[in-house]
């Protein structure tokens, strides 16, 4: 099949010829871009970060072994069947499931929570704080290492990680996972209902 | 069009704003072409590319530099063209379907053609095809790059693109026997 594919007919050719052709490439469109992103000063720390995804850096594999993540708030319509409770990592702590807040009826209180007794911080990314490490700090109350984070969340499916020790980015591999879109790489997934 | 110097990537993952500018320069003109043929629609598809290009601007730090660039950069922009397709239907506005076949003129005769009419044509293809025939065809991608910006497998492409070619041929077929 291939070899037809690259070997075009006369008809398809001068279709693809004009097709080539480039449109006019407007100094006003580019500029458009630019203003857009210059209104994006890159935050400090993109370039502190970018080296995390070379593949020369196992952060993965380091994490992977490091890690023990008790999972985040996981309910509602979600990939797999709701687990309730699924990250209590004290007994006596706040309810872990997804809350729904009757003060805020379109958004949902999202506690996660995710045991890391060797981090000296852990920070909540996702595409509702822009993934900036500096947004969500989870806080370690009782210094054992549990640390947690409440977030209000719409309801719907939302993509997240978790940084650790400002350098260190993972999935929760308690959660389902997908490939971002963008990169192929894995992010975990919360899907908050309105419950 | 050859592929950016992988240098300028890094300098703009780095967050050179003059590295990014380059960035855009050079495949602006590309992008845009590819847009609006995926999107059918002068409108949209500059929304789309100025989308993609922002989100460029905020994936790059996690941009892999051993990858290509350029499949990474398509894939963003069809995962745009996708979005935009699905949030504003518009081309219906800028692309007539009737029962008239579109003059379209093939073999040095086109220069009197209007993108419109291409698109129409273009427009007989499902996305997927028509996804898979302009980067394959009109970007010059090869295969695995192919995969890389649209995240399907080869076999899948190539079929998509044998499809599409089909499917041009017959319609081209039908405008020149009117």
């Amino acid at each position: 099949m291939d070899d037809l594919n690259d070997r075009p007919d006369e008809v398809i050719s001068a279709l693809v010829a004009r097709l080539q052709r480039m449109p006019a490439s407007e100094p006003r469109a580019r500029a458009a871009i630019l203003a857009r992103v210059r209104g994006r000063t890159p935050a400090p720390w993109k370039a502190a970060f970018y080296w995390l995804w070379q593949p020369s850096v196992p952060a993965a594999a380091l994490v992977a072994v490091a890690v023990v993540a008790l999972g985040a708030g996981y309910a509602g319509r979600a990939l797999v069947a709701p687990r309730p409770g699924l990250v209590a990592v004290e007994p006596e702590g706040p309810a872990l499931t997804l809350v729904a807040n009757p003060g805020a009826p379109r958004l949902v209180a999202t506690q996660f929570v995710v045991e890391l007794p060797a981090a000296a911080s852990v920070s909540l990314v996702g595409e509702f704080n822009g993934w900036d490490p500096a947004a969500t700090p989870l806080v370690d109350p009782s210094g054992r290492g549990a640390w947690e984070a409440s977030v209000l969340l719409p309801p719907g499916r939302h993509l997240y990680a978790y940084v650790v020790n400002g350098t260190v980015w993972t999935p929760d591999p308690r959660a389902p996972q997908v490939a971002d879109p963008d990169f192929g790489r894995a992010n975990s997934v919360a899907m908050v209902s309105e419950r | 069009m050859a592929e950016i110097d992988i240098e300028v990537v890094r300098l703009a993952q780095a967050g050179d704003g003059r590295a990014f500018a380059t960035l855009v320069d050079h495949y602006h003109a590309r992008c845009l072409r590819f847009a609006q043929q995926m999107v059918l629609s002068a409108e949209d598809a500059e929304e789309a590319v100025q989308d993609a290009f922002v989100r460029v601007y905020d994936a790059l730090p996690r941009f892999d530099l051993a990858l290509r660039f350029e499949p990474w950069l398509f894939r963003i922009l069809a995962n745009r063209c996708r979005t935009a397709r699905v949030r504003r239907k518009r081309h219906d506005a800028v692309v007539t379907y009737s029962d008239d076949a579109p003059e379209i003129a093939v073999g040095g005769e086109g220069e009197g053609v209007a993108d419109e009419e291409l698109w129409a044509v273009l427009g007989s293809l499902t996305v997927e095809q028509r996804e898979a025939f302009l980067l394959h065809h009109v970007e010059g991608m090869g295969y695995d790059d192919m995969s890389v910006a649209t995240g399907v497998g080869v076999s899948a492409l190539k079929m998509r693109v044998k499809r599409a070619t089909d499917v041009l041929r017959a319609r081209l077929l039908e405008v020149y026997r009117g």
